[in-house]
């Protein structure tokens, strides 16, 4: 009887040694956690959000009222899909981030194309100040410091080509 | 009057430094990115990271994704900063190969990219599935 108990202790030892290792591994491997908003909470928020970016855009430019053509174009296609869509609040923050930075990388280029160098000057120092932003040390990951080094540093030298090139991808 | 190990020496050097400066800038700086998610069935996800991206090849490779879970299929596309983005990767099972190269056999323009996922044509409609795998861009 006695040996019938110990066995059964120890088969429900073994169960609950399992059940915290496999507790143990499920935590080992969760994702991040990310926060994410419907499509319509993203829609009707963005142009705050945008609005409230921490740093000002050149004179004469203005934060969106809407998202991006391509984001909207997109999540059509998905929802027509069937597919729900979540869009992780930090987007929205990003997209005015870089709605932001190819303000300026815009300014910088047209500013030189007029030499103003006043104004060009201005807007380097801004684009510089890119990578000191509350956003992105917290939502950029470039550990080895790769816009700065392809986009910054040449502009210093006077060199605009991977400024040019960012550029292109703000459509 | 230099020797002739002194002339090859030279020559090797000149070598290597025109090499150096013939190596594209973007094939120096591509960095790892582990990244991953959880995801409820039949969604896409649009995530707020952004990274950098020289010209050249983008990769990322499925690590991580329950194989044959409910049939469902994974997918994975890069966002530049004006939300365009580029193909899907062409996964339509898990499973098999789980490498894919940005964008068949052209470049990735340069600019700063974001992570769009999307999990779709699963049975399990109420199981949240786990991906991560590694991005290089």
């Amino acid at each position: 009887m006695k040996i019938k108990h110990l066995a059964l202790t120890i088969a429900a030892s073994a169960v609950a040694s399992i059940a915290v290792g496999a507790a143990i591994g499920s935590v080992a491997v969760a994702a991040p956690k990310h926060d994410f908003v419907s499509v319509a909470e993203a829609k009707a928020t963005y142009p705050s959000v945008a609005r409230g970016f921490e740093s000002k855009l050149p004179a004469g430019v203005r934060w969106p009222e809407s998202l991006p053509a391509g984001v909207l174009d997109s999540i059509a296609e998905e929802e027509a899909d069937g597919q729900t869509v979540q869009i992780e609040r930090g987007y929205l923050e990003g997209l005015a981030a870089m709605h932001w930075l190819c303000s300026w990388e815009g300014e910088l280029v047209s500013a030189t194309d007029a030499g103003d160098q006043g104004r060009a000057s201005v807007a380097l120092s801004r684009l510089a100040q890119f990578v000191k932003l509350d956003w992105y040390q917290e939502n950029y990951e470039d550990p080895e410091g790769e816009w700065f080094a392809r986009v910054v540093e040449p502009a210093r030298q006077g060199d605009l080509s991977g400024v040019i090139e960012d550029l292109a991808a703000c459509g | 009057m230099r020797s002739k190990k002194s002339r090859v020496s030279l020559l090797a050097a000149a070598a290597i430094a025109t090499a150096l400066i013939a190596t594209p800038v973007s094939a120096a700086v591509a960095a790892d990115y582990s990244i991953s998610g959880d995801m409820p069935y039949n969604t896409t996800q649009y995530y707020g990271t952004f990274r950098p991206h020289g010209i050249g090849s983008a990769y990322f490779r499925l690590d991580s994704f329950p194989q044959n879970f409910c049939g469902g299929a994974f997918q994975i596309a890069l966002r530049n900063s004006a939300g365009d983005s580029s193909n899907y990767s062409t996964w339509t099972s898990v499973g098999g190969t789980r490498a894919f190269v940005w964008w068949n056999g052209g470049t990735v323009p340069s600019g700063s990219y974001a992570i769009t996922a999307k999990n779709y044509g699963a049975g399990c409609t109420s199981h949240t599935v786990y991906w991560g795998g590694l991005l290089t861009l």
